[in-house]
């Protein structure tokens, strides 16, 4: 079999695979001078959306159906036809997850909101498997398909080589139009980018952002030209991570007991704007607006006296008309740096008007304004959930992850954006990372990654076994059944306040 | 895409280690040369655009050559990885480009921001290339880049130009688990929390439990699913954000904080910021940005006069901040720094430029004018004419300043700006200038008299008459025609009545008896058959000449009388003017058979 462009596109064994080159028509016109025009393909967006949709709900649906049910068929039916389609103008599929990014050959896909469950699912099972590309090429047939996604829904990812258990058994059904690709080492990781290593990255990023935040403050306090630029190199690294990885930052923030939280907090709600902006499709130079948004956010603080800011009981109700200045405060503050641009600019806007509610209540009071922005709806909800699970301002008692969302939820439309909250939720799931859970089978949990589809069934690291043996073991997957009964071998039974016994997640998420 | 990672400079070693691993890795001349010849066309690129517009052919040309270029190396090489130094650029040690000598050029500005490695990759596609070349245009272009140029690479977010940025994250301390100690308190935690739940698991879950489970299932429901309605209303916020005006949110916010402003000096604290701003926006000749903030300070300004009270000064000092932060705008140094602006940069937009001197407040237009004394391109000087035509109207007393400057072509654009602004006032500025000895004045001030109204700009073209210039007087003629200046008329007829009149050039005679009669019309035509009529036997041509240009100037007439006047004219026994006169005749009939307006050629032409 031979790829257009007269590679072999399924290799003897040894040989490497290749990938198809991307589609470039190239004409000679005069001998010497060579003409390249590119062949654009509008469709390979849409439909290869819809691919990634179908494939994904296929394997959903496998997972529960056996292979004779009219439901499993049915959907196997949908995905043949529009992969049928797809080789009609391709000839070959490559579906490959590289950097964070979901390409149908040369398409990069750009998912917002209805899709983006559906492409975290297939970049989650490509990465569980090891493989970065999926290769389908012409003539495949149904029985193929059906093959393919039954063997890869019923795989099993954990245990040692989950990449070649997957491929013996597909080489062992005799797939002949259907191929995995391994990954290949990460460019920007060099030859390391091993989950720990990524996990290292993701906490110095982290960390690195914290600097960042706490030294424009400090440029702020002592009259300092601020300097933007770091803290737009510092976003766009922390973009640049949320989208490859979103878990090991997010698992971050769950972190509350640092010795100055208020930069923590500053970096907090910027990654958790910035994962919700993501959801929403926003370009990564929206991107980096709302994350420098959100990062400065409460600069104005810098101008508050340090004993309310600082004062353990409730405040008073002098104190909370200081403490309602922060917003103008943070606009002066900004407007100091005497240069306006679209960051600047969207971070004055925040600042202003991230204490403001979707019917304009809230501080500080309006008299022009019709409207909020965007970045300020999207940094409202983040300020909130973190400052109510940390115990700052605004409550002085921490709430639980899981307990702040429900409050939330209780005045959405009132004090949030009910439809962003509800993105929120999803995505940091009914047990938020770093909740701690006990489970059904009397273990003790602490949650570290998200489900986007099963959102009660995260990941979790059982820290404690139900005989009361203290352990760190592998995280397990609260979706994985019982191969026997087919139930759930663990479920969450409840969440717990780990403050109470002294238990500090930030040892099981370093 | 683009990416960013973390790199230790001295990763690069010393140089002797460097010059060791040369002798180590070979490179391919060929491959080493078309890499040059690759950047090289990338340098003639961005400098074609650097004086080109982006559509001219030239730049064009070498960006597809590029596109080519790049694409037929990386077809047989799949990349091209350079190390970016400070002034080079380099291929596996070896140098494919230099920058120039006291050159701000390629390797400097990518070294500047911090990128140390640059890969072109295969698949690379024209929209890549020109988004990279736009970037490194933006880089070259502006050493006010207000974006630095990683930032640009980075929001382009490309799939086959990656490159290395320095970052120092090496050098950050981070916490490990280990440090954290593990002392929670187990044994209260299972008695509490873990065992009631076994009891729990033991007798199995109570209906109660069983209810709760169903409403964490609804909530589950209503969680993950999205209605139509919410990915409208999605839609719908970032539709809206797609059109985010950034200075417009910004000055709504900072107009909620001055409206209520309680405290003068925290306003003016501000304000200052605002001004610091402005300077800051005209200096990269962000003309557009400029205008919009001075439109939104003199709407704060009138708000803040509405809202003020004799009881609340308050209200009035700040309007009165505010005027002062608009005049400032306004004043020589910024306008100054606008003249320079346009004599140094390329491609300013000239339209943006305009509405941000419109917005500016009276005091700067005496360095408005200064700036016509400054500006080399004939376009700018242009603008700057058009906006004190619209900016002068009541401040003649300011821009008749200009006429006084010793620069002959100064004066001749503040005549036109006084013409443009059509006062009649403007008059009186003009009149001691209508024997200036420079022609090209004088001719610029019969334009403007045309364009304004009232006696004495009528007046004043009739002393031109008397120039000594004869295109001048011929000029004047052709102004007094279109003015239809009546009060020309006995001027212009003692001119025709003068013994000497014959004597002038046959243009200038022309023009005179044409504008008699076409201001006088039927009240002309006396005069005019008066003028064919007579003999004369000194300077017969010269003579016949003028009764010939008046047997025209007739015809032009178009008028029953003047028809009558030429058709008894027509009987002459001398040939020629019998010849013209049947000319003319012949003409007036065409005309009234085609449906004319009534108007002559000569006046048609005239008014065009």
């Amino acid at each position: 079999m031979a790829a257009p462009d007269g590679k072999a596109l399924f290799p003897n064994e040894g040989d490497h695979l290749t990938l198809p080159s991307p589609t470039v028509t190239k004409e000679r016109s005069t001998p010497g001078e060579r003409k390249i025009t590119p062949k654009p393909k509008p469709y390979l967006q849409e439909q290869g959306k819809s691919l990634i949709n179908q494939l994904s709900i296929s394997i959903r649906i496998a997972q529960i159906y056996d292979r004779e049910n009219s439901v499993f068929l049915k959907q196997m039916e949908n995905l043949f036809n529009l992969v049928s389609s797809l080789l009609e103008k391709e000839q070959v599929l490559n579906i490959n997850s590289k950097q964070g990014y979901l390409f149908v050959n040369e398409a990069r896909l750009k998912f917002s909101l209805d899709g983006y469950v559906a492409s975290k699912f297939i970049m989650e099972t490509f990465r569980k498997f090891g493989f970065e590309s999926l290769l389908i090429d012409t003539p495949v047939s149904q029985q193929e398909i059906d093959e393919f996604i039954f063997i890869l829904a019923q795989a099993n990812a954990e245990g040692e080589d989950p990449f070649e258990r997957l491929q013996n058994k597909l080489l062992s059904s005799n797939l002949q139009h259907i191929r995995i690709e391994k990954f290949a080492s990460d460019w920007e990781m060099g030859d390391d980018s091993s989950p720990e290593n990524q996990k290292k990255q993701a906490k110095r990023r982290f960390f690195k952002t914290i600097s960042v935040a706490q030294e424009m403050v400090e440029s702020v306090k002592t009259g300092r030209s601020i300097n933007t630029t770091k803290s737009k190199r510092a976003i766009q690294f922390l973009i640049d991570q949320l989208i490859k990885n979103e878990t090991n930052l997010m698992s971050l923030t769950a972190i509350k007991n640092f010795d100055e939280y208020t930069f923590a907090h500053s970096v907090n709600v910027c990654i958790l704007s910035v994962s919700l902006g993501a959801r929403l499709g926003l370009s990564k130079g929206k991107l980096s607006e709302l994350g420098f948004a959100a990062l400065f956010h409460d600069i104005g603080k810098v101008r508050l006296p340090l004993n309310i800011l600082n004062k353990p009981g409730e405040l008073n109700e002098e104190e909370w008309m200081e403490v309602r200045k922060h917003p103008v405060f943070g606009v002066k503050t900004l407007l100091s740096k005497r240069s306006i641009d679209r960051f600047s600019t969207r971070a004055m806007v925040v600042s202003f008007e991230h204490h403001l509610k979707p019917d304009l209540s809230g501080y500080p009071p309006l008299s022009f304004k019709k409207g909020i922005n965007m970045c300020s709806r999207i940094v409202t909800i983040a300020d909130v959930y973190d400052s109510m699970t940390s115990g700052r301002v605004y409550t002085k008692t921490p709430m639980i992850p899981d307990e702040a969302l429900r409050k939330m939820l209780q005045e959405e439309g009132k004090a949030y954006d009910p439809v962003l909250l509800k993105v929120f939720i999803n995505m940091l799931g009914i047990y938020p990372v770093g909740s701690v859970v006990i489970l059904d089978t009397g273990e003790v949990g602490v949650v570290m990654k998200a489900n986007p589809v099963e959102l009660s069934r995260p990941e979790v690291a059982i820290i404690a076994d139900s005989t009361g043996k203290k352990e760190k073991i592998d995280t397990v997957d609260l979706t994985k059944t019982d191969e026997a009964t087919g139930k759930y071998t663990r479920a969450i039974l409840k969440t717990i306040d780990p403050r109470q016994y002294d238990l500090d997640i930030a040892r099981y998420i370093y | 895409m683009a990416s960013i990672k973390e790199k230790n400079i001295s990763k690069y070693g010393p140089d002797d280690e460097i010059s060791a691993k040369i002798a180590e890795i070979e490179v391919d001349p060929v491959v080493l040369e078309s890499v040059k010849r690759l950047l090289q066309l990338l340098n003639n690129t961005l400098k074609s655009l650097q004086i080109y517009p982006k559509n001219n052919p030239l730049p064009k040309e070498f960006k597809k050559k590029l596109y080519v270029g790049l694409n037929e190396f990386l077809d047989s090489n799949d990349e091209l990885k350079l190390d970016i130094e400070s002034s080079q650029m380099m291929l596996d040690q070896r140098v494919v480009y230099e920058d120039g000598e006291r050159e701000e050029g390629m390797s400097y500005i990518l070294h500047r921001d911090g990128i140390r490695e640059l890969v072109f990759l295969k698949g690379l596609d024209p929209g890549e290339i020109d988004d990279f070349i736009e970037v490194m245009e933006s880089g070259l272009g502006s050493k006010e880049l207000e974006e630095d140029l990683v930032t640009l690479l980075w929001e382009k977010d490309f799939n086959h130009i990656k490159y290395l940025v320095v970052d120092d994250l090496l050098d950050v301390q981070v916490p490990t688990a280990e440090e954290i100690p593990d002392s929670w308190d187990f044994h209260r935690l299972f008695s509490s929390e873990i065992a009631p739940v076994k009891q729990e698991i033991a007798v199995d879950l109570d209906p109660t439990a069983l209810t709760q489970q169903e409403q964490t299932k609804e909530l589950l429901k209503k969680l993950k699913e999205y209605s139509p309605e919410e990915i409208e209303n999605i839609q719908k916020l970032l539709e809206l954000d797609e059109g985010y005006q950034y200075l417009d949110e910004f000055f709504d916010i900072l107009t909620e904080i001055w409206m209520v402003e309680p405290d003068f000096s925290e306003f003016d604290l501000t304000m200052e910021a605002v001004e610091k701003i402005i300077d800051v926006i005209i200096t990269i000749a962000d003309f557009s940005s400029a205008s919009k903030i001075m439109g939104r300070l003199r709407k704060l300004e009138e708000m803040m006069r509405k809202s003020s009270s004799p009881s609340d000064s308050l209200q009035a000092k700040k309007a009165e901040r505010t005027r002062q932060v608009i005049d400032r705008a306004g004043d020589e140094e910024r306008i100054k720094k606008i003249s320079q602006i346009l004599n140094e940069k390329e491609n300013i937009d000239l339209l943006s430029v305009k509405e941000y001197l419109f917005t500016l407040n009276w005091n700067s237009i005496p360095f408005i004018l200064h700036m016509l004394r400054e500006l080399k391109e004939f376009l700018a000087r242009k603008m700057v004419c058009d906006i004190l035509v619209a900016k002068g109207k009541d401040k003649l007393e300011i821009v008749k300043d200009g006429l006084s400057d010793g620069r002959w072509y100064v004066t001749r654009n503040v005549i036109w700006i006084i013409g443009g602004i059509g006062a009649a006032e403007g008059v009186k500025f003009l009149k001691p200038l209508v024997r200036h000895p420079d022609l090209r004045i004088r001719k610029e001030i019969i334009t403007s008299l045309i364009k304004i109204p009232g006696p004495e700009a009528g007046a004043l073209l009739v002393l031109l008459l008397e120039d000594e210039d004869k295109r001048i007087r011929s000029l004047a003629c052709l102004g007094l025609t279109k003015r239809k200046e009546r009060g020309a008329l006995p001027a212009l007829m003692a001119i025709l009545k003068d013994e000497e009149f014959r004597d002038k050039s046959p243009d200038e005679k022309k023009y005179m008896i044409e504008s008699y009669a076409s201001i006088g019309r039927d009240e002309a035509i006396p005069l005019l058959v008066n003028m064919i009529n007579r003999r004369s036997w000194l300077k017969r041509d010269k003579h016949n000449e003028t009764r010939i240009f008046a047997i025209g100037a007739l015809g032009l007439i178009d008028s029953i009388k003047a028809k009558e006047a030429l058709l008894l004219l027509h009987k002459k026994r001398n040939k020629v003017l019998r010849n013209a006169c049947e000319e003319n005749l012949r003409r007036l009939e065409l005309r009234q058979a085609r449906g004319g307006d009534g108007r002559s050629r000569r006046e048609s032409v005239i008014s065009e």
